[in-house]
């Protein structure tokens, strides 16, 4: 209904790789009304406490990183501390002067239209404009826009650009940290601190429902996952990898440090992502996330093999026109993927070479709270982040009947993700994965519809060749599969006439008799 | 074409919604012009309303929102325009740049800034962008002392904040008008 509404709110294309927004609008933010009281007060038992910026140590009721800073970098305050301190005045309000009527996200959507020695100069309006204009967010665009060839991450986005942008300008006078502001508060603000500094919380690891096996066969496979459509973490599949043994930061770096690798819009050295993952301190830490790594360099190609369950490929009839279909992802803890449905209705499998995953899966029919898709599916408004859906979200599911999926997935786990199925991913720690992408004759008929649709030129993902997908696809399989398509379709429709004929005489059996019922 | 009354009269055939002002002054509007008001949108795409029922839009003033639906309506008839021909896409969309300019030079600051409140109540996308890269282009390239004007605000930082400050973007500086 009516409401007040940020529009720029970011938005979501249903592709694999979500960091491959170039210019980041202000994100909507869900403020959650927890975070409204200061520690002397307990007004409820979901209240979460902290105590005034002032004292060092910041008691939130999460943890914060090791690295965090002890409170906001300039020291923002949540607005509930203002209403807690009578006759305070926000120096946010009287240092925006007319603009402080105006949203916080649309303040930093002006700014965000600024470019870089604009928005230094608003630093020194006001304090209030300074807090504003030192907005890392800003920065990071600033950064990535400006780049093609990646960068030398420094310390923080604002002097990332002016190092890279402005060489003789000397940073180390200055220090990284700031000016500190008093009375000034926001809970955006605050919230988008928070959020880069949190730690994930015990309680949102603990569920741990999913279905492993070990050493079940591809029958078997087929028959009780692929088929139903359901998940699973199948163990030992990776213990024949060279890259389970000996894949890790170091030998990465030393085998191709120097190779450009796609993170986010940009592509950079893999040696200056490690610099940049060791020191950023994001809500949204950008992701390697390359889907051309095995070209880029065929060695790590060659260092893994597809488990024998996801032997069957079929978009390799396709040869070199396939879309993208595997991807290297390297990120550090925080970094992950928000809720999104595969591309193109493709089923997928997740190796963890390093590291560890934190996974929760819905079932195609149920969206996750917190997710809006549009009616066409093209775009799912994922309006908060990974850590944030987690604290405002996630503990809802617990009361849902159909409890979402869940587990974490080690080094030398696979998961299978089932097509249709929502999925969101956070790195627990720094990891390396390899995933894959692919239509086997159990989504073959789903993958043909999706890439069928109207508005396929928006939708379909991983290949320049969008519209024609549909019909080379097609085509490909029937001339190297003749008849495939047909026999599914067959199978299809018969399994929809066997379960109409069941539910006809199960409604028709006398419950109370209960005895007999016709069977096929 | 052009209709300078508050309230114009919808075209003949067309659906209509109304739409009701801060201050209880209702606007007939055609409803594809209604419908780019997104918040207006979303309270339609609710099971049970009925198109009879006006939309109370309580936090737009009149003037606001007679600016807006003028707006809007002319977006609707420019994308009308545009379609599979390269060169009518081009001429609608500046067509619509120019209208974007003309009301944004008409626009005192507070009528910029009223509008833009307006614009993200109502969730219109296209409209809340130009007016925030107007807003931006007020303020580019001037001085300190003239963006504190604009938005009337005084300077609070002391004066060793402020050095220390302005010492960090010092770099900053170059090519912007003197205080």
């Amino acid at each position: 209904m009516l409401g007040c509404r940020s529009t720029l709110y970011q938005t979501m294309k249903r592709k694999k790789n979500k960091s491959k927004n170039t210019r980041n609008k202000t994100t909507k933010r869900t403020v959650s009304k927890t975070r409204n009281s200061i520690s002397k007060k307990q007004e409820s038992p979901h209240k979460e406490e902290y105590e005034e910026e002032e004292e060092e140590d910041t008691e939130l009721g999460f943890s914060l990183k090791t690295s965090a800073a002890p409170s906001h970098t300039h020291g923002v305050q949540p607005l509930g501390n203002l209403y807690l301190n009578p006759g305070s005045v926000n120096s946010r309000n009287t240092g925006l002067g007319n603009l402080q009527t105006l949203t916080d996200e649309l303040v930093l959507d002006i700014l965000g239209l600024l470019g870089a020695s604009h928005l230094g100069v608003l630093a020194t309006v006001s304090k209030s404009f300074c807090v504003f204009a030192n907005h890392e967010p800003l920065w990071r665009n600033l950064v990535l826009e400006s780049v093609n060839n990646g960068f030398l991450y420094n310390g923080s986005w604002k002097f990332t650009y002016i190092v890279a942008h402005y060489p003789s300008f000397d940073v180390s006078s200055t220090g990284v940290s700031g000016l500190r502001v008093r009375d000034f508060y926001s809970d955006y603000l605050f919230q988008s601190w928070l959020c880069a500094n949190l730690e994930m919380k015990p309680e949102w690891l603990e569920r741990d429902n999913i279905i492993r096996r070990k050493g079940i066969s591809v029958d078997e496979f087929v028959l009780n996952f692929e088929e139903p459509n359901k998940p699973v973490l199948l163990e030992g599949c990776m213990d024949n990898w060279v890259a389970y043994e000996k894949w890790d930061r170091d030998y990465l770096v030393q085998l191709c440090g120097d190779v450009r690798f796609s993170v986010g819009p940009v592509e950079m050295k893999l040696e200056e992502y490690f610099r940049y993952s060791d020191q950023a301190r994001e809500e949204r830490p950008l992701y390697l996330f390359d889907p051309k790594f095995a070209e880029k360099v065929p060695k790590l190609g060659l260092e893994y093999e597809v488990p024998m369950y996801f032997q069957e490929d079929l978009f390799s009839v396709l040869g070199y026109e396939r879309p993208d279909y595997r991807w290297i992802i390297i990120g550090p803890a925080g970094s992950g993927s928000s809720f999104h449905i595969d591309p193109n209705s493709t089923s997928a499998w997740n190796a963890v070479i390093k590291g560890s995953k934190k996974w929760v899966l819905f079932p195609p029919d149920l969206i996750p709270p917190g997710v809006h898709p549009s009616p066409d599916g093209a775009e799912v408004a994922c309006p908060v982040s990974i850590i944030e859906w987690f604290m405002n979200f996630y503990m809802t599911t617990k009361t849902w009947k159909k409890k979402p999926i869940e587990c974490i997935c080690k080094a030398g786990e696979v998961i299978f993700v089932p097509n249709g199925w929502w999925h969101l991913v956070i790195n627990l720690e720094e990891s390396i994965a390899i995933t894959q992408n692919y239509a086997s004759r159990r989504n073959l008929l789903n993958v043909l519809d999706f890439l069928r649709r109207p508005n396929a030129h928006t939708l379909v993902s991983g290949t320049r060749d969008r519209v024609n997908l549909y019909d080379k696809f097609k085509n490909a399989i029937e001339t190297s599969l003749p008849g495939t398509i047909d026999e599914l379709v067959q199978k299809a429709e018969e399994k929809k006439a066997q379960q109409k004929k069941l539910s006809f005489w199960d409604s028709v059996a006398d419950s109370k008799v209960g005895a007999f019922k016709f069977s096929f | 074409m052009a209709n300078n009354g508050e309230n114009p009269s919808p075209d003949v055939g067309g659906k209509t919604v109304k739409l009701k002002a801060d201050d209880g002054e209702i606007f007939e509007v055609e409803e594809a012009v209604a419908m780019e008001l997104q918040t207006v949108k979303s309270f339609f795409d609710d099971d049970g309303v009925s198109y009879d029922t006006v939309v109370p839009l309580l936090n737009v003033s009149s003037t606001a929102l007679a600016k807006v639906i003028q707006y809007c309506r002319r977006a609707v008839e420019l994308r009308a325009k545009s379609g599979d021909d390269e060169g009518a896409n081009e001429k609608a969309r500046e067509e619509r740049e120019g209208l974007e300019a003309e009301l944004v030079r008409e626009e005192s600051d507070e009528g910029i800034k009223e509008l833009i409140l307006a614009a993200n109540y109502l969730n219109i996308k296209d409209m809340l962008s130009f007016l925030c890269r107007a807003v931006g282009d007020r303020i580019k390239n001037k001085s300190v002392e003239y963006v504190r004007r604009f938005f009337v605000l005084e300077n609070d930082f002391s004066p060793e904040e402020e050095e220390r400050t302005r010492n960090e973007v010092a770099w900053a500086f170059e090519g912007v008008d003197a205080d």
